[in-house]
């Protein structure tokens, strides 16, 4: 196994996974928004956010890879490659796992608005704290980035 | 600060109870809460709900016709406009439903085309019977039309629709579906049609016009029945005594109020009797702060007020906030953007946001700072371009092996500890205001444990007087021992002390360190925002094909929709994340009880 074989194992699983995570979470809001736009079709702009809203994870897997890609080179050492395959699995595994349950939160929230109670805001409010962990597994992604670089 | 409060109780005589109650509004000062029990059972009040009910539904249904261009501009009164609506709105569903079957009826004749239903009659009087019949054309047998006269009149892919024409009286059937037509000929129904529709535009226009004319009596309508809905809650809140010929009522009002109330009710004569509150009692909390630590009332209140007894933690935690949101923000770009927002929508929005916009501008302002700090402008990175004295910086960091990000993530943890250590100095003096210096011991001995114990680490580390340092650490451990240990509780013995002081220490540790821990999101969400604005950057000047005009075209969409994205979910997470440490670790480590009640008073309103 060639340590640029490992390095890409590790960005296919940041991009991946993270992306699969925003996929399902993104959808999982959107349906329960067609669902409440039965009953409230006004709301579409909170609904729109709502829904939105897990799909940063996806960029974090992009946005690691981008700033992975400088080292990503024939000559990567095994040392750097293992430290890619390290962030990749942790960025990828937290960006899935967190958007889906971002996901789940938001669609609550979006069905809570369709059964009349004006709880917007504090769905954003909420569904900001599984973020948090794909925004801490991206940094240390970065910080690696760091450390392997040159 | 937290408002002093004064509890005021009446004594009106009955006749004079709704009069009192009207002056009582009209002063506007008085807080009175609102007596619970019995509440939902009561006819009167249910009333209001429900026409309130009615009344919101009417408005948000007009608001759509208000696009409308009236015609006729006849103003009818609030009550008069939610009838007409509710008339309305029944009459357009009706013809809806009419028109929707009448379409019905009119999709199953036209395959049969217009013919008059007199003809059928005559031939029918004739002695000639045509049944009307459809089929699918497999079923359709030829020999039908040597039998019965069958003609084809139209056909779709699956069904041919046919006549057959026998003579009266001599009943048959075929393996066909017959046909049951509509009573009017084709042109008679389109005709009823078009008057339907013309009715329906009709009341439409109908309702466009009560929409222009009348929606704003409707809507002072609505502020009526909703202070005459207070007003309501209020009376029934008064305690009947002495065969219902005297109510009882009480209210609170803030000290620097009393003067005016006092006034009022000599004019009316009441019987009052006034008093501090006790400590029991539901007192409604009003705050006080200078004008910067005021716009951080509104985001304390999205957790809960203050409850009457204890410190406003308002202008403690406010400083905190405004720091931690430039942190976790940390772009300049990205500050000057929200200082921007705060200081030129200021003109454009509704009064209750202007506060709200001023708060942008303060936090745009720490942003910026920060921004500074972490050498990120618009996700450029001055440290690593070494731009200016960022450079210099940028080599000095290099040399201890370091760089900037290392010195944040100290940074964030240095400021937890401030924050936690202050809020138990917080809690110590609060205690001891509230109950006596004697219980604010114990957490006394835990401060002197650890700030000391951070102190004389940091002595030694600097290599201060090995003497010196020696003696303050025994002065450290015996003080803070003994505070947290032994003396943490007056009411109980050393030896339970001890007892609760080693569970104590256990929570401390593992608490203090959890909450300390938990700062480190503010040096997270800094650099991930820098990042992300970098990766944006790195992004437009990549994909933007080497085409003269276009590529501009292409990197100013990608980034004014990169930065845009990350403006919007770094300023969420950047004013969500702080709200958290405020509310969860500083607010802990101060021991706020909350679940206060904010001070309304009873007064109309106007809007």
């Amino acid at each position: 196994m060639t340590p640029i074989v490992l390095a890409y194992i590790g960005i296919a699983l940041m991009i991946g996974l993270a992306g699969i995570g925003s996929a399902f979470g993104v959808t999982m809001g959107g349906n329960a928004a067609i669902g409440s736009m039965k009953k409230t079709p006004e709301k579409f702009g909170n609904f729109l956010i709502l829904s939105a809203l897990p799909g940063t994870q996806g960029l974090y897997g992009f946005a690691g890879y981008f700033v992975l890609s400088p080292i990503l080179t024939a000559d990567i050492t095994m040392f750097q490659a293992a430290a890619i395959l390290g962030a990749g699995l942790a960025l990828g595994l937290v960006g899935l796992l967190s958007a889906i349950r971002q996901g789940q939160v938001c669609a609550n929230g979006a069905a809570a608005i369709g059964s009349g109670y004006d709880v917007f805001g504090n769905t954003l409010i909420l569904a900001v704290f599984p973020e948090l962990y794909a925004i801490i597994a991206f940094a240390a992604t970065f910080l690696i980035s760091g450390a392997i670089a040159g | 600060m937290i408002v002093k409060m004064k509890k005021y109780s009446f004594l009106i005589y009955h006749r004079e109870y709704a009069d009192f109650l009207e002056e009582l509004r009209h002063e506007g000062m008085v807080h009175i809460n609102v007596k619970g029990e019995g509440l939902l059972e009561n006819e009167e009040l249910n009333n209001n709900v429900h026409w309130l009910n009615r009344i919101n539904h009417a408005i948000t249904g007009l608001e759509k016709y208000e696009s409308g261009e009236a015609t006729a501009v006849v103003e009818f009164s609030g009550k008069e406009a939610l009838e007409k609506y509710e008339n309305l709105l029944k009459l357009m569903e009706k013809y809806e439903h009419d028109i929707q079957q009448k379409e019905k009826e009119i999709g199953q004749l036209r395959p049969w085309g217009d013919f008059s239903l007199q003809s059928i009659k005559k031939l029918d009087e004739a002695g000639y019977a045509i049944s009307f019949f459809s089929c699918s054309p497999r079923k359709f047998n030829p020999g039908w039309e040597d039998q019965l006269h069958a003609q084809e009149i139209s056909h779709t892919g699956s069904t041919i629709n046919f006549i057959t024409i026998t003579r009266a009286g001599e009943p048959f059937e075929i393996d066909a579906d017959p046909v049951h037509l509509p009573e009017q000929s084709l042109s008679e129904l389109e005709a009823q049609l078009q008057e339907m529709k013309k009715q329906k535009e009709l009341a439409q226009e109908e309702l466009v016009n009560l929409a222009g004319s009348s929606l704003k009596n409707l809507r002072d309508f609505k502020v009526e029945v909703m202070n005459d809905h207070e007003f309501g809650k209020v009376k029934f809140t008064g305690d009947a005594h002495a065969d219902d010929r005297v109510m009882y009522l009480e209210g609170w009002i803030p000290d620097d109020k009393e003067e005016q109330l006092v006034a009022f009710l000599d004019k009316t004569g009441v019987y009052y009797e006034t008093s501090r509150p006790s400590m029991k009692e539901k007192v409604p909390v009003m705050l006080k702060n200078n004008k910067f630590n005021k716009l951080f009332e509104m985001i304390g209140e999205l957790y809960s007020m203050p409850d009457y007894g204890e410190i406003d933690l308002t202008p403690y935690f406010a400083p905190f906030y405004w720091l931690f949101f430039g942190f976790c923000l940390g772009d300049a770009g990205y500050g000057l953007i929200l200082v921007l927002i705060g200081m030129l929508m200021q003109g454009r929005v509704k009064p209750e946001l202007k506060n709200a916009l001023k708060l942008v501008m303060y936090l745009g302002f720490s942003t910026i700072i920060f921004g500074v700090i972490s050498g990120t402008f618009l996700g450029l990175d001055f440290y690593e371009m070494k731009l200016g004295f960022y450079g210099e910086l940028s080599d000095r960091f290099a040399a201890q092996g370091k760089t900037i990000k290392d010195h944040l993530f100290t940074l964030s943890l240095l400021l937890g500890a401030i924050q936690i250590v202050f809020g138990m100095f917080i809690k110590a003096s609060n205690e001891a205001k509230q109950f006596g210096w004697k219980y604010a011991v114990g957490t006394a001995g835990w401060l002197t444990l650890i700030v000391g114990g951070l102190l004389v680490y940091l002595l030694s580390y600097i290599g201060a007087n090995a003497n010196l340092v020696n003696n303050l650490k025994w002065i450290v451990i015996i003080v803070g021992f003994s505070g947290a240990f032994l003396f943490n509780n007056p009411e109980r013995n050393v030896f339970a002390n001890f007892g609760v002081g080693i569970w104590d220490a256990y929570n401390m540790v593992t608490g203090i360190l959890g909450d300390l821990l938990s700062y480190i999101r503010l040096f997270a969400l800094g650099i991930s925002s820098g990042i992300l604005g970098y990766v944006f950057n790195s992004l437009a000047v990549e994909m933007s094909p080497d085409v003269p005009v276009l590529n501009i075209l292409i990197m100013a969409v990608i980034l004014l929709f990169g930065h845009g994205i990350n403006l919007f979910m770094a300023a969420l997470g950047s004013f969500v994340h702080p709200m958290r440490l405020t509310f969860v670790e500083f607010y802990k480590n101060s021991g706020f009880t909350g679940g206060g009640v904010k001070y309304s008073p009873f007064k109309k309103v106007e809007k």
